[in-house]
């Protein structure tokens, strides 16, 4: 028994089956994740290391070189970038595409282990870690006070912290910004000097002392005793009265000689909500979590926390992903309704019985419902990607419906009754509906064998087309004809549906369809006339459509409103913290008062080099800080974001020795912000000289900087962070038998401070931090008069064996593949990615390059480029799997041949509706391309199979073509009208998050369009060319024999 | 005594079958049978590719021969599109 008489003559069966099918899709679309974008594995592990208080030129050499070396020859690294700076290593391995992260993690380790006795003495640990997208906090926290900011940090991580990572789908919540409590010993310089006392025989003491450590037991007759000898610092005055030396039998003190208390540490950072001093709760998902659920249940907290906390305290989110997600899944939902809405009538006009067209209609909803279990059980999340599949595909999974229903009515026309109608004409349809929705998929393989960003990113999408033109060619041959017998008893002929309110739009287009077949009619028969005005045409069409893309430009991936804009202020090198918290105020100033109302939810400004992991990742420093604007979504607002950055480009000028960046971007990883930041550009300057390539760096900047649409650049190398650099002088140091460690040491110890022991107060460890008071070490002779046992007994000051040099060095060193680099990141703004590059790359050709220098191009367009070249590949590879499966359909190498010149006709409509739409080419647009190659040749598939058949039943070439186009032309015009109309909504409402989503839809309905209208015209011409010529090749053969 | 062998396209089955039905005590179909005659081929292939079905009825009574005669004339009517052709041939016996 066939499925199509099982679905017929079991009426119930089917039901239940897709009742089934509703309640499971219900429950999957429960369980889905909901996630912005796919979740993108990024080939990327990051190693940092921190080495307190040492400058980069020593970083470089003694920590970065080696490490680079180490992980650089580990397997599939595709090249390797670092940074030195001062106090952190941090390398970052940047993997092909595909490659297994976790064992390349685990190699690094390794690599690491192998050099880690090369490492100098002093350094933390080397810390490797994955670069996973998920990492990315999913939400912000504000929590501001009128208290100092170590207390309200101190609140948060006591008293927030754990209640917020207690939340369900939250993995860890980490608080940002705000000092530490430290025990502090401040040695002051001169009793240290009368005591001929040094720092490191206080720090030893204090870690002697500060000690609990087991004794072992004694046995009595009956008893077992453990011994214990308490030593640990109970309180700041056990730790004040410790003895650290005897001078004639007179115990000296801590407290004697130093300043003992319980305080914050060193300012590292600062962070700045809405103007006001705070800390920031940085939320991170578990993986596999839905983001908009955990964000959900954060609110739900917050508001169990909120009347917990102190007076004067607030707590108040300033980003959340969930929201973002939530819009935008809304907005595409709200295309794929009104998509199928629009199907639903284009339907309705042509098969003119509201009864069907509904019934048609089905097959969406339940398409794409269905697509959810698929989803749910393949595991993807419903993101931006998997969901735009859906919206883009609503208006041809409805196609193989109207097939299989128009071929049921064409049954009733025959007299079948409606049980019989739609068993024969769903049997006869389900070879050719079947064909043709595996040329629409086979498109989608390549990806397969794709590993690239495009395919990490699309895959989802692709899986989501397939999975809904699957589930539609199920209901097609199942639901469809079951529902058409038993819903659809009155329709005897095609085409005439009665309707009491419709029938004078029916008669109508009635009317119109009946004039446009004749019209067609003839325009065939004038093409067959004219074939070479015809090829001449199309050929001139398709050539502007190639003019047309360099025109409208090319961009990596469309630039997204994600509600935040992120602005870099520089200032001079060397400013300190104190006096950026003050410039930071000014801006906040003038930056507040430009967002209406309903514009802005928060402004948080952070500067500071930050400790640990924040310093590891976060390019700020004292003299640098980040504005980060937080907008309400842009459907809330009038404003977009680039226009509010252009308003606050212009706000922000003047204030004194402040440089900006609107665009800012980390090095090395445009593609890891996938858009948010716009077309970006980084120039690569290679070369070890500092001098040399600072000139030729400058020279690259003056050349590059008038040229249009080139915005925001920004020079990664930045010189002139003042040092005092301190020379030892060997001779000298070694008759006093002291070497440049001893010195060394002795200034950092005293200078920067060491960690001697862990203070434990009240259930937490405090560091036991001693230096010299602030007062003994703020001038050079300060330091100078520092003094050093020699191992003769004698007590010297430093400053007779050292010199200290005034000098201004790299604040950052870059390296690239082991090399000394400089980027200039720079935006393309108001111009073409593609069109601002290639100028780039004619100035860089007239300056003269020093030796051994070169230069090559990076940021978003090196991505572009590579992106692209993958894209291509999957668009040829599509192209030929069409191409193999017309062949197995049609039985024949020549007809799939005809058939693929309808492939070009569609790239002038792609061109010509981006440019008059504004919009550039990116690799979305691309995407909607290759999806064009699978479904544009199944109108010439209609055509060329049809004109077969009429041939080999006898009728003549030019009859054959005319009449297979004008009778196939009312089920191409609905087929393909479904589903460009459809697309209106995705390609023109815009709103949150459409940005991906557009290109695609503009590209498929341009494409479509003129693909629809060539093809009708250009595919009877080759046709008739190919097989008149055929027929010559076989007259000539057979007249030879 | 007659022996009915009605071909006609399968679209029209039901229809056949109740008309047959009526005037006769049972038949034998063959489903799916091939054949070329005055209206389209009907012969399942690509280019072709309708199928007709075949009923084989034995008629005592001339009286009903007619009467099926004149319903099938009717539906041929109705649908034009859809070829009916009966061939009658005389039946010996039926065991």
């Amino acid at each position: 028994m066939k499925i199509t008489d099982i679905s017929v003559s079991r009426p119930v069966t089917v039901s239940i089956l897709y009742i089934g099918i509703i309640i499971l899709s219900v429950v999957s679309y429960y369980f889905i994740e909901l996630d912005f974008f796919p979740d993108v594995e990024f080939p990327i592990a990051v190693v940092y290391v921190e080495y307190e208080n040492v400058g980069p030129k020593e970083i470089e050499n003694s920590v970065t070189k080696p490490l680079e070396e180490a992980v650089g020859s580990v397997n599939n690294v595709d090249y390797v970038t670092s940074i030195s700076k001062e106090g952190m290593s941090s390398i970052t391995i940047k993997f092909q595409w595909g490659t297994d992260m976790v064992e390349a993690v685990a190699d690094i380790r390794e690599r690491i282990d192998m050099v880690r006795s090369r490492l100098p003495e002093g350094i933390e640990n080397p810390v490797t870690v994955k670069f996973d997208i998920s990492m990315l906090p999913i939400m912000g926290l504000a929590i501001t006070g009128e208290r100092e900011r170590s207390y309200i940090k101190k609140y948060a991580e006591d008293n927030i912290k754990n209640l917020i990572e207690q939340t369900d789908g939250v993995a860890s919540a980490q608080v940002v910004g705000g000092e530490d409590l430290e025990a502090k010993v401040e040695l002051i310089k001169s009793r240290m000097d009368a005591y001929r006392l040094s720092i490191d025989q206080i720090i030893q003491t204090l870690a002697l002392e500060n000690q609990n450590i087991a004794g072992g037991d004694i046995k009595t007759a009956y008893t077992k005793y453990t011994f214990r000898t308490e030593g640990e610092f109970k309180s700041l005055d056990d730790m004040r009265n410790i003895v650290v030396a005897v001078r004639n039998n007179t115990p000296i003190y801590l407290r004697d000689i130093a300043r003992v208390s319980f305080e914050p540490g060193e300012v590292k950072d600062i962070v700045h909500i809405n103007g006001e001093n705070g800390t920031v709760m940085l939320i991170q998902k578990q993986s596999g979590k839905n983001t908009v659920l955990t964000v959900r249940n954060v609110y739900k907290k917050l508001e169990s926390i909120k009347p917990t906390l102190p007076a004067g305290f607030d707590i108040r989110p300033i980003f959340d992903q969930g929201e973002m997600i939530q819009f935008s899944i809304q907005n595409l939902l709200n295309n794929l309704i009104q998509g199928s809405i629009i199907s639903i009538a284009v339907v309705l006009l042509i098969l003119r019985n509201i009864r069907a067209s509904l019934l048609v209609g089905l097959s969406i909803p339940i398409s794409v419902i269905t697509s959810f279990v698929l989803m749910y059980l393949f595991d993807l999340s419903l993101n931006m990607m998997s969901l735009g599949g859906l919206a883009i595909g609503v208006g041809m999974v409805i196609d193989n419906a109207i097939v299989v229903t128009d071929n049921i009515f064409r049954y009733r026309e025959k007299g079948a009754r409606l049980n019989e109608a739609s068993k024969l004409g769903t049997d006869e349809m389900g070879g050719a509906i079947t064909a043709s929705t595996l040329t629409n998929l086979v498109v989608f393989v390549p990806f397969m064998f794709s590993a690239g960003l495009a395919a990490q990113l699309f895959t989802d999408m692709a899986l989501t087309i397939t999975f809904s033109m699957m589930s539609s060619l199920f209901v097609a041959i199942t639901l469809i004809p079951m529902v058409i017998a038993k819903f659809v008893p009155t329709i005897e002929h095609r085409y005439t549906g009665r309707s009491n309110v419709l029938q004078p739009l029916f008669d109508k287009s009635e009317k119109f369809f009946i004039d446009l077949e004749n019209f067609y009619g003839k325009a065939i028969n004038w093409a067959l006339d004219n074939k070479k005005k015809v090829i001449s045409f199309v050929g001139i069409t398709f050539l502007i459509g190639l003019i047309l893309i360099p025109l409208s430009g090319m961009e990596f991936m469309p630039e997204r409103d994600d509600s935040r804009i992120t602005i870099m202020a520089t200032l001079p090198i060397g400013t300190n913290l104190d006096e950026t918290t003050r410039i930071m105020k000014l801006i906040e100033e003038r930056t507040l008062p430009i967002f209406k109302e309903e514009e802005l939810k928060v402004v948080m400004v952070r500067a500071g080099y930050g400790k640990g992991t924040n310093a590891a990742f976060n390019d700020l420093t004292d003299y640098k800080a980040r504005i980060q604007i937080e907008l309400k979504m842009l459907k809330y607002r009038e404003r977009s974001k680039s226009e509010i950055r252009d308003i606050l480009r212009k706000a922000l000028q003047g204030i004194p020795g402040v440089t900006y960046n609107f665009t800012y971007q980390s090095r090395g990883s445009s593609s890891i912000g996938m858009g948010s930041e716009g077309a970006t550009i980084s120039i690569e300057v290679y070369g070890y000289d500092f001098e040399q390539s600072n000139q030729y760096v400058q020279s690259i900047t003056n050349s590059i900087k008038n040229i249009p649409g080139l915005k925001d650049i920004d020079i990664s190398r930045e010189e002139g962070l003042p040092e005092k650099v301190v020379v030892v002088n060997r001779e000298k140091a070694s008759k006093m038998g002291i070497n440049a460690y001893q010195v060394a040491n002795l200034i950092k110890n005293n200078v920067a401070g060491f960690v001697a022991s862990r203070y434990r107060f009240e259930g937490d460890e405090y560091d036991i931090n001693v230096r010299l008071r602030e007062a003994d070490r703020q001038t050079v002779e300060q330091i100078k008069s520092l003094e050093i046992d020699t191992p003769m007994g004698k007590r010297i000051k430093i400053g007779s064996i050292i010199d200290v040099i005034d000098k201004t060095g790299p604040t950052a060193i870059d390296r690239k593949n082991h090399e000394r680099v400089v980027y200039i990141n720079c935006k393309a703004e108001g111009r073409a990615l593609s069109t601002v590059a290639a100028d780039i790359n004619e100035a860089l050709t007239k300056i003269p390059k020093p030796q051994n220098f070169y230069v090559s191009i990076g940021g978003s367009y090196e991505d572009m480029q590579d992106t692209f070249n993958d894209l291509l590949l999957v668009l040829v590879l599509g192209a030929i799997l069409t191409y193999v499966i017309m062949a197995a359909q049609f039985e024949s190498l020549i007809r799939p041949f005809i058939v693929m010149f309808s492939v070009p006709t569609c790239m002038f409509g792609v061109s010509l509706f981006m440019f008059l739409t504004g919009s550039q080419f990116s690799v979305a647009t691309l995407l909607g391309i290759i999806m064009l190659v699978g479904i544009v040749v199944n109108n010439a598939i209609v055509l060329v199979d049809y004109t077969d058949i009429l041939i080999q039943r006898g009728w003549g070439l030019r009859e054959a073509l005319v009449e297979a186009g004008t009778k196939r032309l009312r089920p191409i015009m609905m087929t393909t009208l479904t589903t460009v109309l459809s697309l209106i909504p995705m390609a023109f409402s815009g709103g949150d998050g459409s940005e991906m989503s557009q290109p695609i839809g503009r590209a498929v309905m341009g494409g479509m369009s003129t693909g629809f209208i060539f093809t009708l015209i250009f595919i009877p011409v080759i046709y008739m060319i190919v097989e008149t010529r055929r027929e010559k090749y076989s007259a000539k053969h057979k007249a030879k024999f | 005594m007659v022996m009915l062998f009605i071909v006609y396209h399968n679209a029209v089955d039901e229809e056949v079958v109740e008309i047959t039905k009526k005037y006769a005590k049972g038949y034998t179909k063959f489903v799916g049978v091939l054949g070329e005659g005055n209206k389209e081929p009907q012969l399942g292939t690509h280019i072709w590719g309708g199928l007709n079905n075949c009923l084989m009825v034995a008629i005592e009574d001339n009286k009903m021969k007619d009467a099926i005669a004149s319903d099938i004339a009717s539906l041929k009517v109705k649908f034009k599109d859809a070829g009916v052709s009966i061939f009658v041939m005389p039946l010996k016996e039926m065991l």
